[in-house]
């Protein structure tokens, strides 16, 4: 019979901390939220010997317990909280090797807390060609805990912490600093104020208030005799107890830990002269860029297609399979395809997930925000928004969730609006068909394709407007800018495949999950709105026989007809009628309309949408350019997709903000329907004006 | 009987996107016109 | 007053007095003490951000934060 206890992973940030629980945890993870903030909340379980089954809590990374961002406020949260059913039983304190003098500072708050805590030095293979060696016994000793080396990239160390964790109940909970040393006269009087209070965890509760946030607790009630310090007071008393710490620690390390800085090898400061160069730097990275983006068109082409074709035969098999009526129509058009259009982007979303990672993992990414934070603060981002925005190249919605860890309010909320004008996987089928339409086949100077410039050319004005929009809300949001940026640069290492492996895995739920059941709603009720309607729509079969009497129809010629009458008279064909004057200027009709309509589903399902309303049986692009290229303008009289409406439909495919799956997580992110409200009307009318101006210019 | 499941998964659907999109909007109006009830941090409480 | 803003490539120097109103918390946390050594290791275009090692950690910081500590130089 299993017992359980709860484990909690807490360290600095880049101490490998995730890689730990990755090893201790294996596939037995989940990822949540903790309820009413965005901070992810990440659980697995691990089973230890002697029957005891431990539930891990992987906490977010933070240096102290002192709090200066909701990520952070988290872990004290919980530490401060006994009666939280996460509350640990045992904190494991991961540690790396080379920043071990920062890494006790947290260490020393947490035991000091009372919890049991062990200590868990990471990076443990890395000792030897740092040349750095550690009195293990000794430190063991000085700090009354239990250490463990270890390495999670050559999984080693982990059944001794197994080991340490089963017997949580013998490590020492002695306090390293006695907390009245901070300021003996001030908890003297809180002693006598709270005597029945551990006094360090009284400190930690007063001052949250002043590092980030009031605390999910009571506020505590002082004596009425109490003299209250003053903020500043309490922040400079703060400031002492990190000096005293440090004096503690630096004392410990300088007996315990031998760093030979004449033997270690130094490859790090080299690789940084050439990434993090005023040219060079620049250079490699766009190379770099170049390279993934060039990789992911080519890559996901075949699975995409792969799956393309087994939708469509599984939409088939249901058609004939079940009996015919309605429901199954619903099944095989509406739900067989709406499923379709969220999976196929999968290979493209893991994909650029996957450099991401990598380049994460290596510790080449912080160079980019290094390289590029001054650029980005002209634009009122920040370095760290470069992430963001490239994810945005995939999809919207883990792109957006990048963001978090944007210290400024301002800049993040800035990324968070401009990112969804990033060209994001969906926009591309649209763009494709239209520019095989109306861009000619040519090839400048014999080896740019015209069609192949035109896909870049929209590419960049995505990023530009994305840039230029951050420029004009930096100006005109008045929002205070706060936050201080700092970010760790640590030191390269080779990425760890299993890593990489979950992160990609976490990212891709995410967009499918996010998207996924909206566009799926979403399909469902366009397919119903395609497929019934008032009136004339019932009557369609018999208006058309008499309609085409007199002409000399196939079947199938008529059964086309057919159809199109009754998307004519749907009700999404209605709507498509009803808001046709709205878009004529834009060069469009009522048929484009719906589809710009069902487009709010998911961009791409504009191209299944104009395969109904064309009344094309199979979707190949072939037949349904074809088709499209003989669409007449009825006020014209000429070919509706020309030049000027190609680029009129492009523009507005590039600006508006028709993903409703991007405006939830908007709203998510920014915890209030006020900016995404206000970023769908903004968008959505810089598209219809961007739309109008060249349509009417170059008509 | 296959227009009745049709009907059903119809409301199911369009029922999810008014919750999400419609009805959730409108009671966060509401909560926020009564004064916060969650902790956050100051900072115009975009909750980060 | 010679601050980390002010350092050159590959200077050392030692951490001057810190004024808790305007340095974070955090950087104190982070190793940015009195009487700790901090060297600049280097600087993006424009000398921001700067890429420094405090008490033995790399980080990057803005020009802005940088003007605000203050250091002497070690020889």
């Amino acid at each position: 019979m299993a017992r359980e206890i709860n484990v909690a992973l807490i360290g600095n940030p880049n101490t490998g901390k995730t890689s730990v629980f990755n090893q201790l945890t294996g596939l037995k993870q989940k990822v949540g939220n903790y309820p009413g903030i965005t901070v992810e909340k990440k659980q697995g379980y691990c089973l230890l010997p002697r029957g005891l089954k431990a539930n891990i809590l992987d906490l977010p990374g933070t240096y102290s317990l002192n709090a200066c961002s909701m990520d952070e406020n988290v872990v004290i949260e919980l530490l401060l909280n006994e009666n939280d059913k996460d509350f640990p039983d045992v904190v494991i304190v991961v540690a790396d090797v080379e920043n071990l003098k920062r890494n006790l500072l947290l260490f020393t708050q947490i035991k000091d807390l009372g919890i049991p805590t062990i200590l868990a030095i990471n990076m443990a293979d890395q000792m030897a060609r740092k040349a750095i060696s550690v009195d293990i016994k000794k430190l063991e000793e000085k700090l009354q805990t239990k250490i463990v080396l270890i390495s999670s990239r050559k999984n080693t160390g982990f059944e001794q912490l197994k080991e340490l964790i089963t017997n949580y109940s013998l490590l020492s909970t002695t306090p390293c600093l006695n907390a009245s040393d901070i300021d003996p006269e001030y908890f003297n009087r809180l002693r006598k104020a709270f005597p029945n209070q551990d006094l360090y965890k009284l400190w930690l509760v007063i001052t949250q208030d002043v590092n980030f946030g009031k605390l999910n607790r009571q506020p505590l009630l002082f004596p009425s005799d109490f003299k209250t310090e003053s903020t500043s007071n309490l922040k400079r008393l703060q400031q002492k107890e990190t000096i005293l710490r440090y004096l503690f620690i630096n004392e410990i390390l300088k007996k315990t830990i031998l760093i030979d800085k004449v033997n270690a090898k130094d490859l790090q400061s080299k690789l940084d002269k050439i990434l993090i160069h005023k040219y060079w730097g620049y250079i490699i990275f766009f190379s770099i860029l170049m390279l993934i983006f060039q990789a992911i068109f080519d890559w996901s082409r075949y699975p995409m297609d792969f799956i393309d074709v087994q939708f469509a035969a599984l939409g088939e098999w249901i058609k004939v399979t079940l009996p015919e009526g309605v429901f199954t129509n619903l099944l095989a058009e509406g739900v067989i395809p709406g499923l379709a259009g969220v999976i196929i982007f999968i290979p493209q979303i893991a994909f650029l997930f996957l450099f991401i990672s990598i380049l994460e993992e290596t510790g080449y990414m912080s160079r980019v925000v290094f390289l590029m934070d001054k650029i980005m603060r002209r634009f009122g981002l920040s370095g760290k928004s470069v992430v963001p925005l490239v994810s945005g190249t995939a999809c919207a919605i883990p792109a957006i969730m990048a963001a978090r860890n944007i210290e400024s309010w301002k800049e993040r909320l800035i990324t968070i609006l401009v990112t969804p004008l990033t060209t994001c996987s969906a926009r591309l089928p649209v763009y494709l068909i239209i520019i095989s339409l109306v861009i000619p086949d040519h090839r400048i100077l014999g080896v740019f394709s015209l069609q192949g410039l035109t896909l870049m050319l929209l590419y960049l004005l995505g990023f530009s407007a994305a840039i230029f929009s951050a420029y004009l809300l930096d100006k005109i949001l008045l929002i205070k800018k706060t936050g201080f940026f700092v970010i760790e640069m640590p030191h390269y290492k080779l990425p760890l495949p299993k890593n990489i492996l979950y992160n990609v895995i976490e990212k891709t739920k995410l967009f499918v999950l996010g998207a996924g059941k909206i566009i799926l709603a979403i399909s469902i009720v366009l397919w119903v709105m395609a497929s019934f309607g008032p009136g004339k729509f019932n009557e369609a079969t018999t208006i058309v026989r008499e309609k085409t009497s007199s002409q000399n129809l196939s079947e199938e010629a008529i059964d086309a007809e057919i159809a199109s009458f009754k998307l004519e008279n749907s009700y999404i064909g209605i709507m498509g009628k009803t808001i046709e004057p709205i878009v004529r200027p834009l060069g469009f009709d009522w048929k484009i309309g719906i589809a710009l309509l069902s487009s709010f589903a998911a961009r791409e399902v504009f191209v299944g949408t104009l395969a109904t309303i064309y009344s094309v049986g199979s979707k190949e692009e072939e037949t349904i350019k074809n088709r499209m290229a003989a669409e007449i303008n009825p006020v014209l009289g000429t070919p509706l997709f020309n030049f000027a409406s190609g680029i009129s439909l492009l523009l507005f495919y590039a600006f508006a903000m028709q993903c409703m799956s991007t405006l939830a997580i908007v709203k998510q992110e920014t915890n209030s329907w006020k900016w995404p409200i206000w970023q769908f009307f903004s968008l959505t009318s810089i598209a219809y004006i961007a739309s109008l101006i060249a349509y009417q210019l170059l008509k | 009987m296959q227009i009745v499941l049709v009907i059903l998964i119809f409301c199911l659907a369009a029922g999810y996107l008014l919750k999400k999109f419609i009805w959730y909007p409108i009671i966060e109006m509401q909560q926020k016109k009564k004064g916060k009830t969650t902790t956050c941090g100051k900072n115009n409480c975009g909750c980060h | 007053m010679i601050t980390i803003a002010s350092l050159k490539v590959g200077q050392h120097a030692l951490i001057k007095e810190i004024s808790i109103d305007i340095i974070p918390l955090k950087l104190l946390e982070m190793g940015c003490l009195p009487g700790n050594e901090v060297f600049l290791l280097q600087t993006a275009p424009f000398k921001d951000p700067l890429f420094i090692n405090i008490n033995g950690c790399t980080m990057a910081i803005r020009k802005e934060m940088a003007k605000l500590i203050e250091v002497e130089l070690i020889p």
